[in-house]
């Protein structure tokens, strides 16, 4: 965050280079995630353009006790709730009770014991990390993150893709820590069981896994 | 106790989150020592995040509105 303080000091004094590389950072990223929140391209692109505006308003005030990205993401999912909102729709995000439950596994691959009945495959010929470098599998791994419910696609892309600390994912999104892990949870498995899937599927035209 | 495989596959975001207390953390890296299937499992899910940033949602090379950085440079008067 030091990094940051000298940052905010240079937007400050009018620095626009300064400017240009934060918005040459972020603008795109806060794209993917006003659209992970379910808004169309167009509605992305307005609510990410009147962040820009809300950052210039507010940044005499940002008292930085967040990190600056975390306080520019908090306003556009803000804008994007008030937005989807003034469109009839809105963001179902903390009201788990909205998110489909669904177990990590399918429970029909577990004896009644809880031990596996159908163990996910051995990836001892092709490691898991290997087979994602196939422009397949990242794709189809792609799919099913974009056809996530989009509360929890909206924490795996701020936790799993932004990087952002669990605390900062819940300040943005308004969620508390034990409904974000829920929806990462959530989403997570879902993602893995894609890519466990393709291997099970014996991937694209590799020989697949030990038999 | 021992963890079941079924309670594995749930407490795995924890797990790699860092949010299982001490003596659930134990059991987990206990189970994943003798159990051949839950390692694979946790070692699919990590590699998952790990690759994350190639699944491609690349970020598009976005068109910034001119406008924005007028507004920038008006932005002190
Ligand atoms: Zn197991």
């Amino acid at each position: 965050m030091s990094d940051d303080r000298d940052l905010i000091a240079r937007l400050r004094r009018g620095d626009e280079d300064a400017f240009r590389d934060l918005v040459g950072s972020l603008h795109g990223r806060l794209l993917r995630f006003a659209r992970a929140l379910g808004l169309t391209a167009a509605l992305a692109e307005e609510v990410v353009q009147e962040t820009w505006l809300a950052v210039l308003r507010g940044l005499e005030r940002f008292e930085g006790r967040s990190a600056l990205t975390t306080w520019i993401f908090a306003i556009c999912a803000n804008g994007a709730r008030t937005r989807a909102a003034r469109e009839g729709r809105e963001i179902p995000l903390g009201d788990l009770s909205r998110d489909p439950e669904e177990p990590a596994v399918d429970p029909s691959r577990f004896r009644p014991s809880g031990a596996w009945a159908q163990p996910p495959p051995r990836g001892d010929a092709r490691p898991p990390d290997e087979i994602l470098l196939s422009r397949e599998a990242a794709s189809r791994v792609r799919e099913a993150l974009d056809a996530l419910p989009p509360a929890q696609r909206a924490v795996v892309v701020l936790r799993d893709l932004e990087g952002l600390p669990g605390p900062e994912v819940c300040n943005v999104l308004g969620l508390t820590e034990s409904n974000m892990r829920v929806l990462l949870h959530r989403g997570r498995s879902r993602l893995r069981g894609v890519l466990e899937d393709y291997v099970r599927g014996g991937g694209e035209t590799h020989p697949g896994g030990r038999t | 106790m021992m963890l079941a495989c079924r309670e594995m596959t749930e407490l795995t975001t924890d797990y790699l989150e860092r949010q299982l207390s001490w003596w659930d953390r134990m059991r987990f890296l206990m189970h994943i020592g003798m159990c051949g299937a839950c390692w694979e499992y946790v070692r699919g899910m990590k590699a998952v995040l790990a690759n994350f940033h190639r699944i491609g949602t690349e970020v598009v090379p976005p068109e910034v509105p001119p406008e924005l950085f007028d507004r920038f440079r008006n932005w002190k008067r």
